[in-house]
């Protein structure tokens, strides 16, 4: 369980960008945080994934503080999917893939039952061989995801994971974390604009505003509710 | 990850390149050797040639391929650290820091009076402190700002100060003297001894060694910064021994022999260009290939074989290194990281 009490949120002390963050996430349940453009979803992910220190309160994994983990201990209990920098062309899929195992020791590398699950989930198999500049965003947009799940975690914090995708393959990725989370006893936790994706009843619906984080009950209203709290901030 | 067919075939031909030019360099050299002379000098230590094949021909071989091997570890490493296609050893500005050193011994030596120190020694000795004092002031900036960025222009920084303060020293001394600084900084292959040819292979061992041992870490650092970060690598730590390591490197390198431009730039690009690979292992090797068989063959070209006129290093290095550079640059139509 990752629990998290921020007091404030900030990038310099005298303007937080978020106060009074309250939230629980536990294993099996996957989150979608919604919140407007600026409001503070990515730095909040950040903080999570211990890429940002600008803040004040309490993040803690299964009841250890998050500044407790070495790197490579947070790296196995969180992985964290983040929006695109310039990537080195030269990279092949399979080779991008297998970053995956750097957090672990040679012996324990990636379960290859696990690995073939996700490339195939993911419809990759095809793409294992080619050079990330040769394939489109969406693409692209699922070999990061294909990475993330790869360094098997209990915890996956994913940065806008349906950005770029069409319609078909938003729904597929969709439907394959949920898969992911029920199957695997995973936490995922992602921030998405779209409010056309098909819900299941382990899914938990948040609204990330200035002043808090709102959990929604999942129920006939709960998207118009979104969308008053959304406008109110 | 297995070794593919084609790079275990790309790699013979580079070994096989190299022992090429390694017999082509030992070979060639100002007074011209007959084959059959060649062969006798080699193994018949009664003959003339024995002692220029032994003494001259085959330690500057030898240097020349760790020269190159040094030059092109420190560029691919400097490369990764800072994201950036235009760096090379001398962007930290320690090679320039290694020049000042050599300056102030040179040039500086009436002024300071160093003249009771044999040149043999006091080069070197001087142009190592010179590049161990701008690395420390690198490591103490990097401590307080940890930005590659913000290191970067550190680095330009040192070397416009290092730069300015050699040509003031140049304004006031000697002739003589001023000849002898831009010999040189011509850089050289020749004369190195046993002890120096060692020290050369330690360093480049130590990069080496350091590079593989964090091969995985450092492919994290292809795939950018947070990538790197959130699969538990200690960024912060790498790029302090990143520093270190080709910081000294350079340092060992410019002291024995001379500022020597362009190697560590063009090298990495040639090899990217060849490998297209993330694989730093493999670009490990070739790195170390391409530029052992890149320094050789400026060498051979330098030495103007069966002239008794030689050409600096540095400028050749220089003349055939930028248009390769370039030719890579129009035909990717960008410099590639």
């Amino acid at each position: 369980m990752i629990e998290i009490a921020i007091e404030q949120l900030y990038f310099d002390k005298a303007n937080p960008i978020a106060t009074g963050l309250n939230a629980c996430f536990t294993k099996g349940h996957l989150f979608y945080i919604y919140g407007r453009n600026g409001i503070g979803k990515t730095t909040l992910f950040k903080t999570l994934a211990g890429l940002h220190q600008g803040f004040k309160g309490q993040i803690t994994i299964e009841g250890i503080t998050l500044s407790d983990f070495s790197t490579q201990e947070r790296a196995r209990k969180l992985a964290f999917m983040f929006q695109t920098e310039t990537v080195y062309p030269f990279f092949k899929v399979h080779e991008y893939l297998e970053l995956a195992n750097i957090p672990y020791d040679k012996n324990d590398s990636i379960n290859d039952e696990f690995k073939s699950y996700v490339i195939k989930g993911l419809d990759l198999e095809k793409h294992l061989d080619r050079y990330l500049k040769e394939l489109s965003q969406g693409q692209f947009q699922k070999v990061k995801l294909a990475t993330c799940l790869l360094q098997m975690t209990d915890y996956i914090i994913l940065d806008e994971p349906f950005a770029h995708l069409d319609l078909v393959q938003k729904e597929r990725m969709n439907h394959f974390i949920q898969e992911l989370v029920k199957e695997k006893n995973k936490c995922v936790i992602l921030s998405t604009h779209h409010f056309d994706l098909d819900f299941k009843n382990n899914n938990h619906t948040l609204c990330l505003t200035s002043t808090q984080l709102t959990g929604l009950t999942n129920s006939e209203n709960s998207k118009e509710k979104l969308i008053q709290l959304l406008c109110a901030d | 990850m297995s070794i593919k067919t084609s790079h275990t075939r790309l790699f013979l031909y580079l070994i096989l390149g190299l022992i090429v030019l390694f017999c082509t360099n030992v070979f060639l050299g100002s007074i011209h050797i007959s084959i059959e002379e060649f062969f006798r000098g080699l193994y018949d230590a009664s003959s003339t040639n024995h002692l220029i094949i032994h003494a001259v021909r085959i330690p500057k071989a030898l240097s020349s391929i760790l020269i190159g091997i040094g030059l092109g570890l420190a560029g691919f490493l400097m490369q990764i650290l800072f994201r950036n296609p235009l760096s090379g050893p001398y962007v930290l500005g320690v090679t320039t820091g290694g020049s000042l050193g050599a300056a102030l011994f040179i040039l500086g030596s009436a002024l300071f009076s160093f003249g009771f120190i044999h040149p043999k020694f006091g080069i070197p000795l001087f142009s190592s402190l010179g590049s161990l004092a701008v690395l420390a002031m690198i490591l103490v900036v990097y401590k307080r700002i940890k930005d590659p960025m913000t290191l970067l222009i550190t680095g330009i920084l040192f070397s416009s100060i290092s730069g300015a303060v050699i040509s003031l020293l140049a304004y006031f001394s000697s002739a003589e003297r001023l000849r002898e600084f831009v010999f040189w900084s011509y850089g050289s292959t020749h004369l190195m001894n046993t002890y120096e040819l060692f020290l050369l292979a330690l360093s480049c061992v130590l990069c080496f060694v350091f590079a593989l041992k964090n091969a995985k870490p450092l492919e994290a650092f292809l795939a950018g910064d947070v990538m790197a970060k959130t699969l538990g690598v200690d960024v912060d730590k790498i790029r302090f021994q990143i520093i270190i390591f080709t910081g000294l490197t350079v340092g060992v390198l410019t002291a024995f022999a001379g500022p020597i431009a362009f190697v560590g730039l063009v090298v990495p690009h040639i090899s990217r260009q060849i490998l297209k690979t993330s694989n730093v292992r493999l670009q490990l090797i070739s790195v170390s290939l391409i530029g052992s068989l890149f320094v050789l063959a400026c060498d051979v070209v330098a030495t103007l074989p069966g002239s008794a006129l030689s050409l600096p290093i540095n400028a050749v290095t220089s003349i055939i290194g930028a248009p390769i550079l370039l030719f890579i640059v129009i035909k990717t139509k960008r410099f590639i990281f």
